[in-house]
């Protein structure tokens, strides 16, 4: 895959305070990037310094194999949608999309069609005549997809486009994001775990403004070093009697109860073979040892810790 | 300056579908009509007013004290209604953020104050126009007679006076960069001036002699000047733009 964006080693610091410290990660082209962090962490600050609204201390961003501090005309090339995108309430979305086109540079004729095509594509073609001053924030979320999309950039950013929004909005900004993969490249950052994992290709996780993780989803919980085992058993009896042992071997980093199975941590892939065997030793009725798959949240509560 | 004719259309859009411009030139019109009438009547007002013990001689009002009354509420009344209803054009924009998108597609701050103050002129012009139409409709039903002979520079150093704000609005609130801190450092500089005027050496420069001068004995005897007044205050509006200009150069410092 090729890639349109490459961060390197950028830092930045506010005052004398570091919030990026020397981060590097890069987009492909037709991917959804995740961009995950908890709040504070860096994400809203790197995006500023890609769109050029910041400038880095060091280190370099390369759009499309150039470096953006030298090259001013990335406006249209690429999009972005702010975490609560402000419109101008007096506009309908159609002339609001007119007026960005016409701050693009987009002949009149032709930003006329791309308008109703994507505004019908963010599912307000209805509402296109209406005041924005009625929207809600969803709709107001989907007009802010419609005009990144508008001049057909190769990338899009996007800051935390699901938080304000209720599950069906979210529902439809995931979908509409998977969608936009089509034509072009996609930053979305947020610390919704479950909506990364959605739609994501590749995943950032950003804490004090390094990245800690960088990877396609499989990746990540690939390297993640420890097992959860869970563990069913027959009675109450045994499970206490498994539990209590656990407590005592070296091979068992961590030992909890979740809904009444015994949940085992262990250090890596390889002791996985040994608790099994570990377990058979024990001679406790079980009624099933299964490997826990890993979510994102694990690894992410892993690698912040 | 990018996307400066489609901020300049939105900007003048936006004033007549938020209706401040259809308020500013209805207030205008008001203030029009008032001066007439007021003129015309108050004599009549005040000798009613006071007690039979008193007696208060007043010549017959003229069209030149409805002049004289029309230019004293566009400078004091007038000014104060276009400050409060477009004091914050810009902050507003700033504080609400409504400015990022458009600069993501590369729209200039640059372009983003010119297209504010050509808007901005554009309808204190036409407020302007509407007052003192009505102004001489009014007079000229109000009074038999009516000369319009010197009215025309008067309204010229009224026109200036109110394009010297809009430059000191733009300037306060790309200086301030939102929130209402604008509005107390355009009071700030109003109130400076006034306290210059206090000195007589200084008072034929400042600004204020353009809407400060005795109306009915300029219209009778044509004995007044701007010229100093005016190119100070044209300097005034160049530098006020230049500074905004300047400071506006870097774009980022409004993306935050």
């Amino acid at each position: 895959m090729k890639e349109i964006l490459a961060v390197k080693n950028l830092s930045k610091a506010f005052k004398k305070k570091k919030v990026i410290d020397n981060l590097s990660f890069c987009v492909y082209r037709n991917s959804v990037f995740g961009f995950v962090g908890r709040n504070g962490a860096g994400k809203t600050t790197t995006m500023k310094m890609i769109l050029d609204f910041l400038q880095p201390d060091t280190g370099s961003i390369l759009f499309d194999g150039e470096d953006i501090a030298k090259t001013k005309h990335n406006a249209g090339r690429i999009g972005y949608l702010p975490d609560v995108p402000e419109f101008y309430d007096f506009y309908t979305p159609m002339q609001y999309m007119m007026f960005c086109g016409e701050i693009s540079n987009i002949r009149r004729r032709e930003c006329k069609e791309k308008a109703e095509e994507l505004l019908k594509l963010v599912g307000l073609e209805k509402d296109k005549d209406r005041k924005i001053r009625g929207f809600s924030r969803g709709m107001k979320q989907r007009l802010g997809v419609a005009q990144a999309l508008l001049s057909d950039p190769e990338l899009i950013i996007c800051d935390e486009p699901t938080s304000a929004l209720d599950p069906i909005g979210r529902r439809e900004i995931l979908d509409l994001l998977k969608k936009a993969k089509e034509r072009t490249a996609v930053i979305f950052s947020t610390h919704i775990l479950s909506d990364v994992q959605r739609i994501c290709d590749y995943i950032g996780i950003i804490e004090n403004g390094k990245i800690v993780r960088y990877g396609t989803t499989q990746e990540l919980t690939r390297i993640s070093g420890d097992v959860k085992v869970r563990i069913s058993c027959e009675e109450e009896e045994d499970r206490n009697r498994l539990l209590e042992e656990a407590k005592k071997t070296e091979l068992c980093r961590d030992v909890q109860v979740e809904n009444n199975d015994v949940i085992i941590q262990v250090e890596n892939e390889k002791k996985v073979k040994d608790l099994f065997k570990w377990i058979g030793e024990k001679g406790c009725n079980v009624n099933s040892i299964r490997k826990e798959e890993k979510t994102l949240e694990d690894i992410y509560m892993e690698v912040i810790k | 300056m990018t996307g400066f004719f489609a901020y300049l259309k939105k900007e003048l859009w936006e004033q007549l579908m938020t209706m401040k411009a259809v308020i500013i030139c209805i207030l205008f019109f008001l203030l029009g009509i008032i001066s007439p009438i007021g003129a015309k009547y108050a004599p009549e007002v005040i000798s009613r007013l006071t007690k039979d013990s008193i007696t208060i001689q007043m010549a017959d009002p003229t069209y030149l004290d409805a002049f004289a009354q029309f230019f004293k509420n566009l400078s004091q009344l007038g000014v104060i209604i276009f400050v409060i209803v477009f004091g914050n054009v810009l902050s507003q924009e700033l504080t609400k953020g409504s400015l990022i998108i458009p600069m993501s597609k590369g729209l200039s701050m640059k372009a983003v104050i010119h297209a504010k103050f050509i808007a901005l002129v554009f309808y204190w012009t036409a407020a302007l126009a509407v007052s003192f139409l009505s102004c001489a409709i009014y007079t000229r039903i109000l009074f038999s007679e009516i000369n319009l002979e010197g009215v025309a520079i008067l309204l010229l150093g009224s026109w200036i006076f109110g394009v010297f704000l809009i430059s000191l609005i733009i300037f306060s609130n790309i200086l301030c960069r939102g929130g209402y801190i604008s509005l107390l450092l355009i009071a700030g500089c109003v109130g400076v001036l006034f306290l210059l005027n206090l000195l007589p050496d200084v008072r034929d420069y400042l600004p204020l002699k353009l809407v400060g001068v005795d109306v009915a004995s300029a219209l009778i005897n044509q004995d007044y000047s701007f010229s100093k007044s005016g190119a100070v205050t044209c300097m005034l509006i160049v530098a006020f733009l230049l500074i905004s200009h300047i400071c506006a150069a870097d774009k980022r410092k409004f993306c935050n």
